[in-house]
């Protein structure tokens, strides 16, 4: 089962983004800046449709050309958005929901540094960076057997 | 290509010819009718009259009725596929509550239908075709055509499947000029032979007249049905159900659903009565159309088979066009019959049919495998493509209406996918304009049908996570086992491919092939104008209609179907998507050369992304806003864009930026032409509304700050850390406050130039005060570079008190026109608290600033007078006693080194803050009149170094309890000017109070007079002396000279009968010095007197005992003296007399009790009687035996047999020790 990730964003409570990496080649930075600003709306309506959502993974948020765009919220209203390359296969939930939860827990990993403060501008880390990195790139060379 | 035929689009629903509806040419009678006679009321008692007037009426109401019911007939084109098949569900199942629609043609009364062909069987050799089939030689089908657009001509005006008459029932008002009516016999004997034989002849032609047509339509297989008007005449009369059942008999209109009346009335209602009418036919439409799927189905089934056929087809001539082959007939019956499913809405069926059409159709036009039938660039190659694309659009609408989101999509995709190979081949692939200008229709085209849907009710689905499985993986996602498809179900998981969204994503496509086709467009223009020689078959395809796409706005249709999909997104409140779609539109703009309008959408998105911090997004925005107003010229815009982008946070190569500040400088240094009329008005940038790559903070030393003391305030200014990459010189800094008076303006200096160190401290204090230009100007470094943090400190001597505030920070950089402001509204800066770091000041030396107290930013400052020095003492003698001359005095120190002026306020209030009557005076005397609560003392002037004594009296008044003096102070020094505020100090004092005296009052009985009420009558005049004793006791702490104790009578005495005379005195000097605790006893002796003994006796108040006092020693000689008054407790006939009141006789018993002083001779119980109104006088001899206050015997007297007792009270006699 192949995800070929795009892109992953994390978004912060107050809708700005925090981090936004592009994996791929087919499109430039800004698109994806502008998809992942775009997915905020869809995440908001989404919570607020369905507030019985217990999970965090919010599945499918939106399809654009051949770009597919998932979501994720965290109990604080962290957003985690990754967009992938539209294939003619199915991806399926628990696959994709592996790769937010790996992203949630280098995020949970990031703002557990005493020195870190929610208040100010986030600054990534090196270690953030190149655990979402990691988690990026292994996804967008080609295939993770689950 | 940009259209398709509306037959091939539009949703179709039963036709229905309707005639005998025409629009009545009565109007001009009727007007003239009207003008000769007056409308009448409808109980007008002149029959003759009436008539006319009244069927007038009825004319003009059926020619309403008429109108109404034409129009709503005509209106009910264009309708959607889910208005019309709201009655007859895709299901099949029972009808729902809508009500079916036919598509109405009015035609002439005559109407026929075409003559019938002769059927096949009849003669099979000379097959009369149609005029519109392939096979018939006028055919613009022929001869290999598949279906043309005439085809729907024929079945919406020449065949319907329903053909509606209407008739109006004779009525004599209907002959003009006739007379009037008998009117007819109602009751038992009215009957048939009583009809009128004119309307019997009149309704048998009409029935004949009615048959033959009826006949007619019935033998083409035609649903007749008949509508009978009658007008309200008709409405009374009671032969007409006796009328209409014989038309119907004569008619033939016996089965169900023929025969409808609708009566002409006030209160017919055109539309209930056409629904009605529509429910009732429409079973029967559909049978027709049955009738014409079945009969094509016939056809269809004649037909080999496609793959016998296929063989068949050699190709004996290629030149010569071949007839239509197997598929294509296929094809073309498949098509009808679903365009017949379709008409009788049976949408299910005509989804299958047109499925197996398309399907056929696809495969004729595949460019390599098929059968060569649709050559490229034919026309039937053209009619075949916009068959296919149609019947796309058909396919896709009618899976929406079933909810099959899924399927609709998956349709889409065929189709896209089918054509894009066959284009590819074809030479118009994804190269082409013409590709792109298709694809962009496609989906425009599928996101209308959404968005129809949607307004149906059709919701895209939601794609949810399926949470009941993510805790708990099925068996099958195990790797081993393989993950199916199927299993991707339970996994919960979607193809993101195969989603249905909202309408708003496919016009966001279609705008986006829109754009792709200009790019293309524009490439082969390119090619045409460089002359290269190609051989390149998609380029000589494209170039045969270039001259076509040249006359096409390519960004107009862009921007039309973004703003389409922009709308969409509204609708469903994706507002950052419509951002997005607004910043392509902007785009789209920007390419058409409308910088203007771009320049207006990229303002109106750019706000968003600042607020929430987009830097990425802003950056491009702002980029493309610079490209703009540069074209436009627009300088000002140019120079803020330019300024936002040097921002660190804005991402952006390094070499990007210098170009950028080189661009700014470049732009400033510009001589601007067009905007010259403004270049004395300075440009504002407004720093705190954009990315800055300075940011500016400011702090004064201190919250408060005195006159005369200077204040001292800090700029400090930071650069970005990559941001400005070189240095930018500023032209000057100016510091406004609201009181213009302080503004500061530092100019940059060329030889204060210093080296790049990353901080710089700049003592701007000694600003000089211009009178020019009325600011304080010095001189200073303005050059900042990044990562550098410069302070400028400045100082102001505020020489009146105010509420000081730094309004803003403006830094002026070098243009040579127009000057730019990059300003820092300090003063609306809004500041929270908790997240705020400390207040930071910076040394000269360090930049490690010291943190001071506070935290953020501190942006104005109390300037307040210095208050002098004044110090405030009381004196007094604790403490006081009620009602004296309470001397207490207030001490002022003035301890500054000026005169200063004072007024003392002194409020005097119980702790409980009772009104007490407590007054305050200055001067003690007996004159109440200038004593007061509050005492205002204007105190004068107090030297420097010198205190001054203010002295007045405090009367505290009633109750001993504490007082709280409360001082305040005003003061100023006396040299200051007179609108100078005062300084105020408070100060309390409390005062303790006691009361001067306690006084214990005894009463003692004296002599009664008795004799005289023995006798008879008895004298009811009484009187009693009483002994009252004052034992008056000192309880001053201090010593008291008591200068008098009087009796002070009320003035009335509180009891009429009861007369009290104080008895006279000898007088006595009271005139002497009480200590505390001393006891002094002050007799009086009051004689009480009443008329009336039997009269119940009460107490009477008869006055109090005045002392007049003042305090021994510590200068109360002076004060006047104090008077305090005790009243005297009531006074009353002592209750020694026992007395009957009671007018008959009575029984007593009297007994003494033992006392230890006393003893006594008599009696120490008897009895004896009492006569009514008498007296008895028991007579006891008592002989004291102690000293001192000792207490008489009690006696006390029972009334026998009643229970009542009653007995003399305590009374306490002296006894003086015997002198030895």
């Amino acid at each position: 089962m192949s995800i070929d990730i795009n892109c992953i964003a994390v978004i912060g409570k107050r809708n700005d983004p925090l981090y936004i990496k592009n994996y791929s080649s087919s499109h430039p930075d800004l698109k994806y800046h502008y998809i992942a600003h775009t997915a905020i709306d869809v995440i908001e309506e989404r919570v607020l449709n369905n507030q019985k959502l217990t999970d965090a993974y919010l599945g499918l948020l939106y399809a654009m050309e051949d770009l597919a765009v998932y979501g994720f919220m965290t109990n604080t209203r962290v957003k985690i958005i990754i967009v992938v390359a539209v294939t003619d296969n199915i991806i399926k939930d628990a696959d994709i929901k592996a790769v937010f939860i790996k992203v949630h827990s280098a995020y949970v990993m990031h703002v557990c540094n005493p020195f870190h403060n929610l208040d100010q501008n986030f600054v990534a880390s090196k270690r953030f960076a190149n655990a979402v990195d990691q988690i990026g790139q292994q996804n967008a060379k080609a295939t993770i057997d689950v | 290509m940009n259209t398709y035929p509306k037959e091939y689009v539009q949703h179709h629903v039963p036709v229905m010819a309707v005639y005998g509806l025409s629009e009545p040419k009565v109007d001009a009678d009727l007007s003239k009718n009207d003008t000769q006679q007056p409308s009448t009321p409808d109980v007008d008692p002149v029959p003759v009259r009436r008539r006319s007037s009244t069927s007038s009426n009825h004319l003009r109401l059926r020619a309403t009725i008429v109108h109404n019911l034409r129009a709503l007939l005509t209106s009910r084109e264009n309708i959607t596929l889910w208005e019309a098949a709201k009655h007859t569900p895709a299901s099949g199942g029972s009808y729902t509550s809508g009500i079916p629609n036919f598509r109405v043609n009015f035609v002439e009364n005559d109407f026929s239908l075409p003559p019938k062909k002769p059927t096949s069987y009849q003669q099979p050799s000379m097959h009369p075709h149609s005029a519109l089939s392939p096979l018939s030689n006028q055919s613009p089908l022929h001869p290999d055509g598949l279906v043309t657009p005439q085809w729907y001509e024929k079945h919406f005006n020449v065949y319907p499947s329903t053909v509606v008459g209407f008739y109006d029932l004779w009525d004599w008002s209907m002959e003009p000029g006739s007379p009037p009516r008998p009117k007819k016999e109602v009751g038992p004997l009215a009957g048939h032979s009583l009809a009128d034989p004119v309307e019997k002849e009149r309704d048998a032609a009409m029935a004949h007249g009615i048959n033959e047509r009826r006949k007619y339509f019935q033998e083409r297989g035609l649903k007749f049905a008949v509508v009978v008007i009658l007008n309200p005449r008709h409405a009374d009369d009671p032969a007409i159900e006796d009328r209409l059942s014989l038309l119907r008999k004569l008619s033939g209109l016996e089965s169900k659903n023929s025969l409808f009346v609708l009566p002409i009335s006030t209160s017919t209602d055109a539309t209930d009565f056409l629904n009605n009418l529509f429910k009732s036919l429409f079973e029967s439409a559909q049978v027709y159309y049955n009738n014409q799927v079945k009969r094509v189905r016939k056809k269809l089934s004649r037909l080999p088979s496609p793959s016998v056929a296929m063989r068949q087809v050699t190709p004996q001539n290629i030149k010569e066009t071949q007839p239509l082959s197997v598929p294509g007939w296929i094809c073309r019956y498949e098509y009808k019959i679903g365009v017949f499913q379709e008409f009788g809405q049976d949408i299910q069926g005509s989804l299958k049919s047109y499925d197996v059409s398309y399907n056929m159709l696809l495969n004729m036009l595949q460019p390599n495998s098929g059968d060569g039938s649709m050559k490229f660039g034919t026309r039937r190659w053209k009619e075949a493509w916009t068959l296919a694309d149609c019947m796309n659009i058909k396919i896709c609408r009618a899976y929406l209406f079933q909810d099959n989101s899924q399927m609709a999509l998956a349709q889409l995709n065929k189709h896209l996918h089918a054509l894009q190979m066959f284009c590819n081949d074809w030479h118009i692939g994804e190269r082409t304009f013409q590709y792109w200008a298709w694809l962009s229709k496609q989906y425009r085209i599928f996101a209308e049908q959404i968005d129809v849907a949607t307004r149906h009710g059709f919701k895209p689905p939601v794609p949810l996570p399926n949470q009941g499985h993510s805790t708990s993986p099925p068996l099958n996602s195990s790797p081993f086992l393989g993950s199916g498809g199927h299993s991707s179900q339970a996994d919960g998981g979607v193809n993101p491919g195969e989603l249905l969204q909202h309408a708003g994503f496919y016009y966001h496509l279609a705008a986006m092939c829109s754009a792709e086709r200009r790019r293309r467009y524009i490439e082969i223009e390119k090619m045409k104008t460089s002359e290269i020689k190609t051989e390149d078959p998609t380029y000589l395809i494209a170039m045969k209609i270039l001259k076509e796409e040249e006359q096409i706005d390519h960004s107009a249709l862009t921007i039309e179907l973004l703003t389409k999909g922009y709308e969409q997104f509204k609708k469903h409140r994706n507002s950052r998507m419509t951002l997005y779609l607004a910043a392509e539109i902007a785009g789209t703009y920007y390419e058409a050369g409308k910088y203007d309008m771009a320049l207006k959408f990229f303002e109106r998105i750019g706000k968003t992304y600042r607020k929430e911090h987009w830097h990425t997004v802003l950056t491009s925005i702002l980029r493309w806003s610079l490209r703009c107003a540069k074209e436009l010229n627009m300088t000002a815009s140019a120079i803020g864009y330019l300024i936002e982008l040097l921002c660190d946070d804005l991402p952006m190569s390094e070499e990007k930026r210098i170009e950028l500040q080189n661009d700014l400088e470049a732009t400033l240094m510009e001589e601007s032409d067009g905007e010259k009329e403004n270049s004395e008005e300075p440009l504002v940038i407004s720093m705190d509304e954009i990315n800055s790559f300075l940011n500016c903070n400011v702090q004064f030393e201190k919250k408060s700050s005195y006159v005369n003391e200077s204040i001292k305030f800090q700029v400090a200014i930071t650069a970005n850390k990559q941001s400005p990459p070189e240095a930018i010189v500023f032209q000057s800094l100016r510091v406004t406050f609201n009181n213009g008076k302080w503004n500061q303006i530092y100019f940059h200096n060329q030889d204060d130039i210093e080296k790049d160190d990353k901080y710089r401290y700049y003592n701007c204090s000694d600003s000089i005060y211009s009178k020019e230009t009325n600011v304080w100007e010095a001189n200073t470094d303005l050059q900042f570079r990044n990562s550098q943090i410069k302070i400028f400190e400045g100082k102001i001597n505020a020489d009146h008190t105010e509420n000081l505030k730094l309004d803003s920070v403006i830094l002026e950089m070098n243009s040579s026109s127009r000057p730019v402001h990059l300003t820092f509204n300090v003063a609306n800066r809004v500041q929270d608290a908790r997240s705020a770091g400390r207040r930071k000041w910076y040394l000269p030396d360090s930049p490690k600033p010291t943190f001071i107290d506070g935290r953020g930013e501190l942006s104005s400052v109390d300037i307040t007078q210095k208050p002098s020095r004044l110090a405030i003492s009381t004196k007094h003698q604790s403490p006081a006693l009620v009602d004296e001359h309470y001397p207490f005095s207030i001490i002022l120190e003035n301890q500054e080194a000026t005169a200063v002026e004072a007024f003392v306020r002194v409020e005097i209030r119980t702790a409980e803050n009772q009104d007490l009557g407590d007054t305050i005076k200055l001067k003690a005397t007996d004159d109440d009149s200038d004593a007061c609560g509050v005492l205002d003392i204007n105190v004068g002037q107090i030297e420097a170094n010198s205190s001054k004594e203010q002295p007045m009296y405090i009367i505290g008044r009633a109750i001993p309890m504490t007082r709280i003096l409360n001082i305040s102070v005003r003061y100023k020094a006396s040299s200051s000017s007179n609108q100078e505020a005062y300084f105020e100090k408070q100060e309390t004092a409390k005062i303790n109070y006691h009361k001067p005296f306690e006084i214990k009052f005894q009463t003692y009985e004296q002599t009664k007079d008795c004799s005289k009420v023995a006798g008879f009558p008895p004298e009811l005049k009484e009187k009693e002396r009483l002994l009252v004793i004052a034992a008056i006791r000192c309880t001053s702490p201090w010593n008291l000279d008591v200068d008098s104790i009087e009796i002070e009578q009320n003035e009335q005495p509180s009891h009429a009968n009861l007369h009290v005379r104080a008895m006279p005195k000898a007088p006595e000097d009271d005139k002497k010095v009480w200590k505390k605790d001393q006891v002094v006893n002050s007799n009086h002796l009051f004689e009480l007197t009443i008329e009336d003994r039997t009269a119940p006796r009460s107490s009477v108040d008869f006055g109090a005992l005045k002392i007049t006092w003042r305090r021994v020693g510590g200068g109360h000689e002076q004060t006047p003296l104090c008077q305090t008054s005790i009243p005297f407790p009531p006074l009353s006939f002592s209750p020694s007399e026992i007395r009957i009141h009671r007018a008959h006789f009575a029984e007593l018993q009297a007994q003494v009790e033992v006392s230890e002083a006393f003893v006594f001779s008599g009696y120490k119980q008897t009895k004896f009687r009492v006569l009514p109104f008498s007296s008895q006088k028991l007579r006891y001899h008592c002989h004291a035996i102690l000293a001192g206050h000792v207490r008489l015997p009690r006696l006390k007297v029972d009334v026998t047999n009643s229970g009542e007792v009653s007995g003399t009270t305590d009374a306490v006699v002296y006894v003086k020790p015997r002198r030895q």
